[in-house]
């Protein structure tokens, strides 16, 4: 048997354990030291475990990841972002669906301080369905839009997502962050168009609210938001402005955050431990699946499996928008069953070759990726985001119904795809204007 | 069993909070970093290596024993949900035994790695000579412990029926986060 049907057999075995329930974790690391033992030898498999588990870890420029989720999650158990939704519902409110279009704001506000989509949907639904449901909305409607306003989290900078892809992939996180805003500002613009045509329709979806808000409410809200202004200034001002590198932008917004959350008085101890903690829990989990993923880019380059597929697909001269279309739906199809950080680690050894091959261009792809893994976390059967998001409400709605709420939002979702690969420039305007 | 698992509960919680200690002091580290390179134009020596050595390292590894302990690592749930109850315990006994096996010998490799960079006398050179062996020996504690809470739940789930930690709460009150993921 040749190397490359060794590593091509070692993919079906990937598969196997995973369904079978074996942690991502351990079947990347099974698969890929049993694999490199058959092709090579034992005793190189041993070598780069050893060697791998402590230089891959031991990385300054992955500090960044723990210290953006620990920013995001203090910002979630201080509940510094509260302030925004009622700040978009007496701006929004006017509108047609104007609490769901409010809902969609405040996400979009809440992920300028978060790298987690999942979070931006805990805390969303804890403050803006309950209110939706009390002036009357559709049950799908209001769930619905939580749901999937959380996803704005992983694409508007910071996003856990896109930093790993960045370190992966070696394209500079500053840029990607850049470029990610303008497909996050534009899936938001999407979703609040989609709402209101939709409660233009039929109205009972969403009766107005008749909340009665003056200009000066409106302006006073404003006073509220300060602590995220004041997060979202200091972190992309100085990121930005030169003074510190994205990199340390993680571990000031934390730091930042902290403070804030001290000088308003949310700060607790539990709070802290508590962000402490699953910031822990999180960094560790998705760093041993990351050793991982680099013990299979190692083996699979070894294998040969890499270069055959992207020669293969590249004798095939297909075009960058095609690629990119083929992948859109291999990417959405995976969506629906695994989670997002999962896909994104199995699939870069193996398709960041292939992208390379046939030129697109890499911030574009990045952004691209992650924009595909937010929309499998409301896909059905599996949409992380809706369990959260159900979990949060408990019984008052049934998973079924959120799903059905959802599948506007997603046909939403995929005319954004379709216009970000249609036109690049909505992801690399901004990247380039700024060089 | 009730005093090994009263031992693992320890060893798990001490890690942890060894961890947050670590995690806080990376924060506070890199942000004064910043600012006595900004304010005063004299960037602390050595941050660099001391955040990737001593900081990351056990950031990652030494909570890996309280991610078993909650089941907070990611896995793919699609087949096992519609699995019969029998069938679930003994895959879970197998895929907590195979789980065992990484871990272990990653246990073992890095234990002997550590151990050898000790002999050396292992030093990285930069703005400042760090000593790195003892960071080393972080990764064969972290994922030691890991690998005993392994064998101790697939030992557990063999014998009795009963869920492994029955209703005792994980130490530190650590729970399956509400918002975990991406």
């Amino acid at each position: 048997m040749s190397d490359l049907q060794i590593g091509g057999l070692s993919l079906v075995a990937l598969v196997l354990l995973l369904v079978l329930r074996v942690p991502i974790a351990v079947a990347l690391g099974v698969v890929s030291v049993v694999g490199i033992a058959i092709i090579i030898d034992p005793s190189i498999a041993w070598a780069l475990l050893r060697s791998e588990s402590y230089d891959f870890v031991a990385n300054w420029s992955l500090s960044s990841v723990p210290m953006f989720l620990l920013m995001g999650y203090v910002c979630y158990q201080a509940r510094l972002t509260d302030g925004l939704f009622r700040l978009a519902r007496l701006w929004l409110s006017g509108l047609p669906g104007g609490l769901a279009i409010a809902s969609i704001g405040g996400a979009a506000g809440f992920s300028a301080v978060t790298g987690s989509s999942v979070a931006c949907a805990a805390a969303l639904s804890r403050i803006a369905v309950p209110e939706m449901l009390k002036s009357g909305y559709d049950k799908g409607l209001a769930a619905g839009t939580v749901s999937a306003a959380g996803t704005l989290g992983s694409l508007i900078p910071p996003s856990i997502l896109i930093l790993i892809y960045g370190i992966y992939a070696e394209v500079p996180i500053g840029k990607l962050f850049i470029g990610a805003v303008g497909p996050g500002l534009l899936t938001a613009f999407a979703f609040a168009l989609m709402v209101m045509l939709r409660v233009k329709i039929t109205p009972s979806l969403a009766p107005p609210t008749g909340v009665g808000a003056t200009w000066a409410d409106r302006f006073d809200a404003i006073k509220e938001t300060w602590p995220v202004l004041l997060l979202v200034l200091g972190v992309f001002g100085g990121l930005f402005g030169g003074i510190f590198t994205p990199t340390e932008a993680g571990a000031i917004g934390a730091f930042l955050a902290f403070v804030i959350a001290a000088m308003k008085g949310t700060l607790t101890w539990a709070s802290t431990r508590q962000a402490l903690s699953e910031t822990l829990t999180s960094t560790a989990s998705i760093f041993i699946i990351a050793l991982g993923a680099r013990l299979l880019t190692k083996y699979l380059a070894l294998a040969g499996l890499t270069d055959y597929i992207a020669d293969e697909v590249g004798a095939l001269e297909l075009s960058p928008t095609t690629v990119m279309l083929a992948l859109a739906v291999i990417y959405v199809l995976l969506g629906m069953f695994l989670d997002p950080l999962g896909i994104l680690l199995l699939t870069l050894p193996i398709f960041l070759p292939l992208v390379d091959t046939v030129g697109i261009e890499p911030i574009l792809f990045g952004v691209l990726v992650v924009k595909l893994l937010e929309i499998g976390l409301i896909t059905p059967p599996v949409g992380i985001n809706v369990f959260v998001v159900k979990g949060i409400l408990g019984d008052i709605i049934a998973t079924e119904t959120i799903f059905r709420g959802i599948l506007w939002f997603v046909a939403a979702d995929l005319v954004v795809v379709a216009l970000m690969i249609a036109f690049p420039a909505i992801t690399l305007a901004l990247p380039g204007w700024l060089g | 069993m009730a005093s090994i698992r009263r031992a693992l509960d320890a060893l798990t919680g001490g890690f942890h909070v060894l961890g947050m200690i670590a995690l806080a002091t990376m924060m506070l580290h890199i942000t004064l970093d910043v600012a006595c390179r900004t304010f005063i134009s004299a960037p602390l020596p050595g941050t660099l290596s001391i955040v990737s050595h001593y900081y990351m390292v056990p950031v990652v590894y030494l909570p890996l024993a309280m991610v078993e302990r909650i089941d907070a690592h990611i896995t793919v749930d699609i087949l096992y949900q519609h699995l019969p109850a029998t069938v679930q315990r003994w895959q879970n006994i197998l895929v907590q035994l195979l789980a065992a096996v990484y871990f272990g010998a990653l246990t073992w490799l890095s234990a002997g790695d550590a151990w050898e960079s000790m002999l050396e006398g292992d030093v990285e050179m930069g703005q400042l000579a760090l000593l790195i062996w003892p960071a080393r020996f972080i990764l064969p504690f972290g994922m030691g412990v890991l690998t005993v809470m392994l064998v101790y739940k697939a030992v557990r789930m063999t014998i009795s029926r009963e869920p492994v930690f029955g209703n005792v709460p994980a130490p530190l009150g650590v729970g399956q986060s509400d918002i975990k993921g991406s």
